[in-house]
């Protein structure tokens, strides 16, 4: 016997309708009967059919309008129909071939033909749909070439997972181009995440520098006697209105409705006003090689809040690696501890505070950073805001400074530590967001190797030959903390014997 | 007797030699048939040549698969002028059917309760 197959019985008389249905389910076959054309084809657009016995006579909506229909709709198109007509009326049995019918029968039919027809009909169907079910996954196979072609490996936007489940020729070749491309993107993947080690690894040389130059010119400023408030909001408005003022020409700001306006005071909170404060404040108590030491530490607090958040992925290695970097921070501090003060020693104490607002930083800018608002914008915002919010304190405090008429050391000062402090938050940004907020936080370690470097420079301060031990076991540590791996969707090969 | 039993063999046969079937389908006959004589006397009435033929036509199919000739070629017969648009007098022809289709009623309904032992009732 052939192959089941499920067959819609369409007669306007209950008695053929019967007989057919009968007919038809002693053959093996699903069957549903209507007694109309209009209902025939609600019905077949509603379920699958495999194959339709028509009448030709009905009131209202005839077969041969029925068959016309079914042509001109692709859904129901290649369904198979054979009439039902009676012997002395083949004119209509041959209008309904023409109009697409397969086969006709007459009312009385013969069991034996019956069968041969009806079994006939569904094997010619299901060759027919095997055939287009193949022509279908050549297709896909076609455009999934084309894919490979434009370079893209990715197997998951291949489609060839049903294919590869095939156990002909046709599912090998669908295997050997998974498996390919499978090779090709895992490699692509890897080098890929190299690339954006390296570049984030520049990322962190270069914030460092830039923002470890802020520590001795903020020692700097503070010897020229401009105070900390005064000076973070000079910083932050100045940073602010570059920022603002490069979104706009780009037209990247948003519109002020967009903006979530308590996210940039949590974010100016941190990254501005209580932490440059700080570090301005402190700048002029303690040593800026001692002060640059100290922001290290937020690789550390950044980890640690990380990992209990389950933000970043804890592992033993990257766990090592902010212990190496730490290790090359005791050296330092071992190295500087026979030379400072107890009350600096406490000043030291309070300056941790600065790491742990970057660290928090870091975290708020990784988990809830608006994804609609730019890097640029964001760090203008931010910057905006946190001068507001520092020239309400400044003048409450009496540390307002009015800028003199013509620019001299103390403006030039302030404004190598804007641009500094922009810059600093415009990479600090990009890496959190691109790398993740660990990996971001080992800026801080080429902070302290920069500040150092700059408060040599520009200050005149010295460090022992501990210090370039101290930079190796932080390279090392930044090697083992590694970027945040991809969120890219990992697909394995299509699988399937071959 | 207007049925042939060569021909309730052939449909027995063709739905697979199930009797409650074949009762199903008898009396299927038998409870549309009032319909049918319904319709076509009303057709006939209101002279629908159109309604007449196409109801004739429901009978015969009907009629030949129970083997009733008569009944088959009398609406063989109307169904055939009716498209032609000579039927002489339609309610006279209308009649004729009806009291054939009666008769494959009263049949049909005898067979189920004798024959089939009232299988489908």
């Amino acid at each position: 016997m052939s192959r089941t197959g499920f067959i819609l019985v369409v007669d306007d008389t209950r008695t053929m309708r019967a007989k057919m249905a009968a007919a038809a389910k002693a053959l093996g076959h699903a069957c549903e009967a209507v007694d109309g054309g209009a209902a025939a084809l609600e019905f077949m657009r509603a379920n699958a059919v495999d194959a339709v016995l028509l009448d030709i006579m009905m009131p209202e909506m005839d077969g041969f309008e029925v068959l016309a229909a079914m042509r001109a709709d692709p859904r129901l198109h290649d369904i198979p129909v054979i009439v039902i007509s009676a012997l002395d009326d083949t004119e209509s049995a041959v209008r309904a071939i023409e109009l697409g019918a397969e086969d006709f029968l007459p009312k009385n039919f013969d069991p034996v033909i019956f069968r041969a027809r009806v079994n006939t009909l569904l094997d010619k169907k299901y060759v027919r749909d095997a055939e287009k079910d193949y022509l279908h996954e050549v297709g896909l196979l076609a455009k999934a070439a084309q894919i490979l072609k434009s370079g893209n490996y990715n197997p998951s936007r291949l489609g060839l997972s049903d294919i590869g489940k095939r156990q002909d020729a046709l599912g090998d070749l669908a295997r050997v181009f998974a498996d390919a491309a499978q090779k090709v993107y895992e490699r692509e993947r890897r080098l890929r995440h190299r690339i954006k080690t390296l570049q984030g690894g520049f990322g962190l040389v270069i914030l460092g520098l830039v923002w470890g130059l802020v520590v001795p010119l903020s020692r700097m400023a503070h010897e020229m006697g401009v105070p900390p408030l005064g000076l973070a909001f000079w910083t932050s408005l100045l940073g602010g209105l570059a920022g603002i003022g490069i979104s706009a020409f780009r037209r990247e700001l948003p519109r002020p409705d967009a903006i979530p306006w308590r996210y940039f005071i949590v974010y100016a909170l941190l990254g501005a006003v209580v932490s440059e404060s700080l570090l301005f404040f402190i700048a002029g108590k303690v040593e800026a090689t001692i002060v640059s030491i100290i922001v290290v530490v937020e690789g550390f607090m950044v980890f640690t809040i990380a990992a209990a958040m389950k933000l970043e992925q804890p592992s033993l290695g990257r766990f090592a690696g902010i212990l190496l970097g730490l290790l090359g921070v005791l050296l330092i501090l071992y190295d500087k501890s026979t030379e400072v003060s107890v009350h600096t020693l406490l000043w030291i104490i309070a300056a941790l505070s600065i790491p742990l607002c970057y660290a928090v930083e870091g975290i708020v800018l990784a988990s809830k950073r608006p994804e609609h608002i730019g890097a640029i914008p964001s760090v203008g915002i931010m910057q905006l805001v946190a001068a507001v919010i520092l020239l309400f304190l400044a003048v409450v405090s009496d540390q307002f400074v009015y800028p003199s008429l013509w620019p001299g050391r103390v403006e030039l000062t302030v404004f190598v530590i804007a641009i500094a402090s922009v810059v600093a938050n415009l990479l600090f940004l990009h890496l959190v967001t691109g790398l993740g907020s660990v990996f971001a936080s080992q800026s801080s370690y080429f902070t302290t190797a920069a500040g150092i470097g700059w408060s040599m420079l520009l200050l005149g301060e010295t460090l022992s030959g501990w210090i370039w031990v101290a930079l190796a076991l932080m390279g090392a540590g930044l090697l083992l903390v590694g970027a945040r791996r991809d969120a890219e969707l990992e697909v394995g090969p299509v699988t399937g014997a071959s | 007797m207007s049925l042939s039993h060569d021909a309730i063999d052939r449909m027995r046969k063709l739905i697979g030699g199930d009797d409650d079937v074949l009762a199903d389908i008898m009396m299927s006959f038998v409870e549309e048939a009032d319909a049918l004589c319904e319709q076509i006397l009303s057709a006939a009435a209101k002279d629908d040549l159109a309604g007449l033929g196409r109801t004739a036509h429901a009978i015969k199919s009907s009629a030949r698969d129970f083997g009733d000739i008569g009944l088959a070629e009398l609406c063989a017969g109307v169904e055939l002028a009716s498209r032609q648009g000579a039927v002489i007098d339609p309610p006279a022809a209308a009649r004729d059917i009806v009291a054939a289709c009666r008769a494959l009623q009263r049949a049909l309904s005898t067979y189920v309760q004798q024959e089939l032992s009232g299988a489908a009732q």
